[in-house]
């Protein structure tokens, strides 16, 4: 019998009608699923979906009687019961249809998941994809089901297309969305690696569902990984996680050929409680820089294509992060090297001020370990004092040998301040001519108002320039600089600074380097 | 577990974690030193596997490679093709489209 075009149109609206109803993509193609199996009372269905390629059909959605239902012949068509963890003992619907001639006509097929009945999706000469249902009944599909179900296909192919474009859009949506926040994070956060890798960590969890997860770096002198983020790791899991190259929880073995990235220690995994980890190599070329490794201690792994997709973004992001991290070390190192080196040149300009920079250094070092900074802070001083009048060399230099001093301070600071330094180091150049009391220069600020690196080294170059034979006068004994210090004490110099000074000096521990006429100082 | 032309094709079924692997690096083991070096593994039922089951796939084609024997995976599905990709062991191990194609690299 051949359907009345009156009866088919009027399956259009209802079948439209399912994809409008709700906005949740699975319940749309479940309800479509529903739709044909009330329509052939058939109750089990497959939907299976084109890929771009259009030569091979995934199964997008599953509509199947419970694992309970008498009805089904066990083990059913979507049992997953394993036995020794590996064999399935019932068939399940095949994940992946190699695209045929076959499946651009309906009719009844032999599928791993009993005999079907496959219906194309076919509208305007593209065929969509194919939905497989059954199981069918000895003699196969009856007349009227084969008719209703010849009507469907049209409605049925549109339905799904609809459906399938709005998921598309909303993945990419939620994929741009995911960046967009990423970007604007990383925009509030410049050149803090470490907040950067942590907040990618959390977006990045967020975005697949997993519970927890770590960020490990390579250490490029030890070749060992580090943990420089984590989140929600269980109490004492970092410690007892062992990173080690040669014997850890993963074999970077691989990875000097492929980059690939492997769970070496499975007993370590189940000791330490993993359900499932998924550890992405983070790769510089074939260099392996990190990995970030999501882990589920009790939920199963939500992780789908999409979230896998999203995944990639953020590891993506992570690589490149620690690539310009490393880049802007290389830089900053080859570009401090070269700022201390016109600082130096500028030393050699007067006898008097011969190793000026590399005296002030070891001053200003003694200085601060003796008032007990702290490692960085004693680096950023370190580097503040190797290059501390290097502005001197955008001064102007005035008949009759009076320079235009006052900006140098702010002039060399400006050259290293968009570094990734600690703060006192540029600040340290620009305070090093301010006084205590306020009485100081460029700016005039006072107390503690001015960096305690930059209160060290006034000090520093203070004490090296008195302990120089110039022509202003003769170089100045121990004793002498004692004196000048106490007569500073509170004014020009910071007082504690100036009593370890005292210290320094009275011990015979501040070495003062050696003047133009070759008398030690100090 | 089943045997085709001189390749026995192992297909597990769900996705791969670290208990499965356990299980699954037994069998595999078992089946690389005894099968007479041709493994196939049917990955057509496993819709996810972590870095462990990768763990387990890579040390069974390693312990291929020694004993001179042939190991290979097919029919992955897109998510577990990404996971190989993603972790780069897709350019270690030998991963076909489809189980026939495994099964005659293999053979062949």
């Amino acid at each position: 019998m051949t359907p009345s075009r009156g009866s088919a149109d009027a399956l259009w609206p209802s079948v439209l009608e399912v994809v409008w109803k709700t906005d949740d993509y699975e319940e749309r193609l479940d309800g479509l699923l529903a739709f044909v199996s009330d329509a052939t009372g058939l109750p089990d269905g497959y939907l299976y979906l084109a890929d771009e390629s259009g030569l091979r059909f995934h199964l997008e959605q599953t509509r199947a009687r419970p694992l309970d239902d008498p009805s089904r012949v066990a083990p059913g068509p979507m049992a997953q019961s394993l036995e020794g963890g590996a064999e399935s003992i019932g068939p399940t619907p095949a994940l992946e249809l190699v695209r045929t001639a076959e499946h651009e006509h309906e009719g009844e097929v032999a599928t791993v998941a009993g005999p079907m009945y496959s219906l194309p999706l076919a509208l305007d000469g593209e065929l969509v994809g194919i939905i497989q249902t059954g199981p069918l009944p000895r003699g196969g599909i009856s007349r009227g089901g084969r008719h209703k179900l010849d009507e469907l296909s049209s409605p049925l192919a549109a339905a799904v297309r609809q459906a399938r474009g709005e998921q598309v859009l909303r993945q990419r949506l939620q994929t741009i969305s995911a960046q967009l926040e990423t970007g604007q994070k990383l925009a509030g956060s410049a050149l803090d690696v470490g907040r950067f890798v942590q907040l990618l960590l959390e977006l990045g969890l967020r975005a697949t569902r997993t519970e927890a997860g770590f960020v490990a770096i390579v250490d490029p002198d030890s070749g060992s990984l580090e943990i420089r983020a984590e989140a929600n790791l269980p109490d004492g899991f970092a410690e007892r996680l062992d990173l080690s190259p040669d014997r850890g929880l993963f074999d970077w073995a691989p990875a000097s050929e492929t980059g690939a990235l492997v769970l070496r220690d499975l007993e370590a995994a189940d000791r330490l409680g993993i359900r499932s980890v998924l550890a992405v190599p983070l790769l510089e070329g074939q260099e392996p820089l990190g990995v970030v490794a999501l882990l589920n201690f009790g939920a199963e792994s939500a992780l789908s294509g999409q979230s896998l997709e999203l995944l990639e973004t953020f590891a993506e992001q992570i690589r490149l992060m620690l690539h310009n991290s490393r880049l802007f070390d290389a830089f900053t190192e080859r570009y401090l090297e070269t700022v201390k080196g016109l600082a130096q040149s500028l030393d050699v300009r007067r006898p008097y001020t011969h190793a000026h920079h590399e005296r002030v250094t070891e001053a200003a070092t003694t200085l601060a370990g003796a008032l007990g900074v702290s490692p960085a802070e004693l680096d950023a001083i370190s580097t503040a004092a190797a290059i501390h009048d290097v502005g001197m060399a955008a001064v102007a230099e005035l008949e009759g040998g009076y320079e235009a001093d006052t900006e140098h301070p702010a002039v060399g600071a400006s050259m290293i301040e968009s570094l990734p330094l600690h703060p006192w180091a540029a600040a340290s150049v620009a305070t090093h001519h301010e006084w205590f009391d306020g009485w100081g220069f460029p700016k005039g600020v006072k107390g503690e108002e001015i960096p305690l690196g930059g209160r060290i080294l006034a000090a520093a170059e203070f004490l090296v320039e008195r302990a120089t034979t110039d022509p202003v006068g003769p170089g100045l004994q121990v004793e002498e600089l004692v004196t000048e210090v106490e007569q500073r004490r509170g004014s020009q110099l910071d007082p504690h600074v100036a009593d370890a000074a005292l210290e320094l000096l009275r011990g015979g521990r501040l070495d003062l380097g050696q003047n133009v006429n070759g008398n030690t100082r100090g | 577990m089943r045997e085709d032309s001189g390749v026995t094709v192992i297909r597990p079924e769900g996705p791969i974690d670290v208990s499965k692997s356990l299980d699954l690096r037994a069998l595999l083991g078992e089946q690389v030193a005894s099968s007479g070096g041709k493994v196939l593994v049917d990955m057509g039922g496993v819709p996810l596997i972590d870095s462990s089951g990768i763990g387990v796939m890579v040390a069974a084609h390693r312990r291929a490679e020694e004993a001179g024997a042939g190991f290979a995976l097919a029919e992955p599905s897109d998510a577990v093709a990404k996971v190989f990709n993603l972790t780069r062991t897709d350019r270690l191990l030998s991963i076909y489209p489809s189980v026939a194609e495994g099964v005659a690299a293999l053979a062949g």
